[in-house]
C-alpha cells in the first residue's frame, strides 16, 4: 500500500472556479444541483477539487472567496446503509450576504 | 468543591434558518400569537448533508482549537443526543478517527433527552477529579424532530456545542465548581422506537417537568454551594423557547439582566442537548474574569442538572482562538418552508440517499 502523509489543513483556502451540475448520478439525485470547486490553499501551495455545500445562490460564489473546509455527509447508502462522511468546503462568514 | 476547569469551547450552527412567521404562513397560525407564544423568532434548518455527527465533528475543532490541548491528550469523547443518525453506532467513536484522537480513549454516546450532555460533563468531570482522565472531550448536539405544523415546528432545531475539560487549571478558561442533579419519573416528552416525532405529555409538561426539576436543581446547589442569586453574574437555563427561562429565573429570583445574555433559542430555535450548553458559550464570549454563571440544563422525562462555573483570566485570550457564536448567529441564510421540509428529509421520496 502506498505511504500516505497526512497533512493538518489549513483554514484559509480561495476559490480558483467552481461549476454547476444540474444531471447528476442516481445516489445524488435529492441533492442537486451539485456545486464542484477548485479551492487552493496559499499555505501549503495545495489545489483541491471539492464539493461545494451551503450553496443556495451561486452568484454568491467567485474566484478569490475565501473558503473554509466542513465536515460533511457525502453519501447516504439507501435508507438502511452507511453512511459516508468527508470533507466539503463552503464560503467563510465573511462572504455570506446576510 | 469539585474544581474542574473548562479549557475551551466550540458552537457550531447551520446556516440556513427559518423564521416562525414563515411556518405560520404555511400552517395558517397567526405569526403574532406564535410570536407572543413561544418568543422565538428564527430557527437552525440542517442542511440536506448535516446531521448530528457534522455538527458534532465541527463544534468539538473549535473547542479543541480554543483549548490549546493537543488532540493526542484527550482521554475520553462523551456525546450526549437524541438524533442520532444511526440507532446502533455511536457519534463519539466517529469523533475519534474525524478529529485524530487516540485509539486508547473511553468513548460513548449518552441519551437523556436534552441534557445528556451535561450528564457526560459531569462525568467527564468526576473522571478528571479522581485522577483517572487529564482531558476530556464533551459534546451536545442535536437534528431533532418536530411534526410539521405542531409545536415543535415552530421551535425544533439543530446545532452542536463542545466542552473540553482539563486537569490543568492553568489551562482553564472557567472553572467547574460544583454541580447538583434532580431527576424524577415524569412523562412530559418522549419518542418511542421508530416513531418520526416525539409527542408531549400534555398534562405533564411545564409545571411538574421543566419548572419542578430546574427549580429544584438550581435551589439545590445554590444550598449546597452556600450561594444565593446575588453571587451569581449570569444565569442559563435550558431554552426550549424563550418564554420558560425568563419564567423560570423569575420564580427563582434572578433577574431578566443575568438571563437575557445567555438567551439563544430567539435566533436559533431549540437546539435540545446543545440548548442551554450554548447559551452558556454565549456568555463566555462576554463574561469578565471572575464572574460566576449558573447553568441548569433540562431533559424530558425528566431531570436537571446545575452547574456553578467561575470564569478565570485566561477566558479573553481564549475567545479569538476560534469561530465565536456571536459570528455565527449572524452568518446566516433565510430559506422557505418548502426547502425546509426538503433539506430534514421529511418529503417522503422512495430514493432518499
Amino acid at each position: 500500500m502506498e505511504k500516505i502523509d497526512l497533512v493538518k489543513v489549513c483554514q484559509d483556502f480561495k476559490l480558483l472556479d467552481f461549476t454547476v451540475l444540474h444531471s447528476v448520478s442516481i445516489d445524488f439525485e435529492k441533492q442537486k444541483p451539485l456545486v464542484f470547486g477548485l479551492v487552493r490553499c496559499p499555505e501549503l501551495d495545495i489545489v483541491v477539487l471539492t464539493q461545494l455545500t451551503d450553496v443556495l445562490n451561486v452568484d454568491e460564489l467567485h474566484p478569490g472567496a475565501a473558503m473554509e473546509p466542513v465536515f460533511r455527509v457525502v453519501k447516504r447508502d439507501g435508507q438502511y446503509g452507511i453512511v459516508c462522511y468527508g470533507t466539503k468546503f463552503r464560503i467563510s462568514s465573511g462572504e455570506v450576504r446576510v | 468543591m469539585m474544581k474542574v476547569g473548562i479549557a475551551g469551547w466550540g458552537t457550531y450552527i447551520p446556516r440556513f434558518r427559518i423564521s416562525t412567521r414563515e411556518i405560520a404562513r404555511v400552517w395558517g397560525d397567526d405569526p403574532l400569537r406564535i410570536r407572543d407564544l413561544y418568543l422565538i423568532d428564527e430557527k437552525t434548518v440542517e442542511n440536506y448533508d448535516e446531521d448530528a455527527v457534522t455538527m458534532a465533528v465541527e463544534a468539538a475543532r473549535r473547542a479543541l482549537r480554543r483549548s490549546e490541548i493537543p488532540e493526542s491528550d484527550i482521554d475520553c469523547v462523551f456525546v450526549g443526543t437524541e438524533s442520532k443518525p444511526y440507532a446502533v453506532k455511536p457519534i463519539a467513536s466517529i469523533l475519534i478517527d474525524a478529529l485524530g484522537l487516540r485509539y486508547d480513549v473511553q468513548a460513548v454516546d449518552a441519551e437523556f433527552a436534552c441534557k445528556a450532555a451535561s450528564d457526560m460533563l459531569i462525568l467527564t468531570a468526576l473522571a478528571i477529579k479522581s485522577g483517572r482522565y487529564r482531558h476530556g472531550l464533551v459534546v451536545g448536539t442535536d437534528a431533532s424532530q418536530g411534526e410539521p405544523g405542531e409545536h415543535l415546528d415552530y421551535s425544533a432545531s439543530a446545532g452542536a456545542v463542545a466542552y473540553v475539560l482539563t486537569s490543568s487549571l492553568d489551562k482553564a478558561c472557567a472553572i467547574i465548581e460544583d454541580f447538583y442533579c434532580y431527576c424524577s419519573d415524569t412523562p412530559d416528552f418522549w419518542r418511542r422506537d421508530g416513531s418520526p416525532f416525539p409527542v408531549h405529555g400534555e398534562g405533564f409538561t411545564g409545571e411538574p417537568a421543566y419548572f419542578r426539576h430546574i427549580v429544584s436543581a438550581a435551589r439545590g446547589l445554590m444550598q449546597k454551594l452556600n450561594l444565593r442569586p446575588e453571587d451569581f453574574d449570569y444565569a442559563v437555563f435550558h431554552q426550549p423557547n424563550t418564554r420558560f427561562p425568563l419564567r423560570v429565573a423569575s420564580i427563582l429570583g434572578f433577574p431578566i439582566e443575568k438571563v437575557r445574555p445567555g438567551i439563544v433559542v430567539d435566533r436559533i430555535g431549540n437546539t435540545y442537548n446543545a440548548s442551554a450548553l450554548l447559551g452558556l458559550a454565549k456568555v463566555l464570549e462576554i463574561a469578565k474574569p471572575g464572574a460566576r454563571i449558573l447553568v441548569v440544563t433540562y431533559g424530558s422525562g425528566a431531570g436537571s442538572n446545575a452547574f456553578s462555573i467561575v470564569v478565570t483570566d485566561n477566558i479573553e485570550r481564549k475567545r479569538g482562538l476560534a469561530d465565536t457564536l456571536a459570528q455565527q448567529l449572524e452568518t446566516k441564510i433565510m430559506i422557505d418552508y418548502s426547502l425546509n421540509l426538503r433539506f430534514r428529509k421529511l418529503i417522503k421520496v422512495l430514493h432518499q440517499t
